[in-house]
């Protein structure tokens, strides 16, 4: 085998995170997360400005919403800079100063 | 990739998914020999830079865009910035081996990436770039905005140094 063989062996397939995580970044998706409330599962969605959607999470979330609202939207964390804000914003039944949307 | 660029310059959004697919494994590649623990990081930062460029310049301008040496452009200066900040910035003991992601990777992949690492820094982008990601010199050029020359030069040697490593393994 030549040294330029042994170098092309070397590529790597970027992982499907690489790919979820410019598409959410960069606002062409959103992502959603799983939280415990008073009258179930809640899915949050979100984006990078902001919360978009609350519905319950019901079995197969990823799909429902992504029927609901018309758009892929992948599992994942929300901003660190905010996520905090949602399971206060959902205990107290409240938004406060969770970042929204015009759509949330 | 031959129309990519009309596409996305009359729709950034609908078509920029598509040059994520695109360069994704190109970029985490090259990267992934250049800058072993940050690759996933830089490729993702590299191609939400590019979306942003390109929101920001007239369908024109994203049309005489020659996308692969563009792309890489901006990744490797991502990349110098980002060992630029790093060295100035303090970081934690590493608990365990600092090339701790080789370990990650088969034997012999592992034994390419010190090999690689005994280049020049010139000489292993060119050389990556050349016959890892499989760039044409034009483009390698555009990346690294150097003249042809001096990047088939940097190959060239690189290449050769890397015949002597082996050898005298041997």
């Amino acid at each position: 085998m030549t040294i330029e063989d042994a170098l092309d062996l070397l590529r790597s397939p970027a992982p499907d995170t690489v790919r979820d995580g410019v598409l959410l970044g960069t606002g062409l998706i959103d992502g959603f997360a799983i939280y415990e409330s008073p009258v179930g599962d809640v899915a949050v969605t979100f984006g990078i400005a902001g919360v978009t959607d609350v519905d319950l999470a019901g079995n197969d979330p990823e799909r429902h919403l992504a029927e609901r609202l018309g758009r892929k939207v992948i599992l994942a964390d929300p901003p660190k800079a905010w996520a905090s804000a949602i399971p206060r914003a959902i205990e107290r039944g409240t938004p406060g100063d969770l970042p929204r949307t015009s759509a949330g | 990739m031959d129309d990519l660029c009309e596409r996305l310059a009359k729709d950034v959004d609908g078509a920029f998914p598509d040059l994520v697919e695109a360069m994704r494994h190109d970029l985490y590649s090259g990267l992934r020999r250049l800058h072993p623990t940050e690759a996933e990081d830089l490729t993702q930062e590299a191609l939400i830079r590019a979306y942003r460029a390109l929101k920001s310049y007239d369908p024109e301008r994203i049309q005489s865009l020659r996308l692969r040496g563009w792309m890489w452009t901006i990744a490797l200066n991502l990349g110098r910035n980002h060992a630029r900040d790093r060295a100035r910035r303090p970081q934690p003991v590493a608990l365990h081996d600092h090339h701790a992601v080789h370990d990650t990777e088969p034997a012999d992949v592992a034994a390419w990436q010190r090999r690689l690492e005994t280049l020049s820094g010139s000489q292993r982008k060119a050389v990556v770039l050349r016959h890892v990601v499989g760039l044409g010199y034009p483009e390698i050029a555009e990346a690294l905005e150097r003249p042809e020359g001096t990047v088939k030069a940097d190959v060239h040697r690189g290449l050769e140094r890397l015949r002597s490593i082996i050898e005298g393994e041997t």
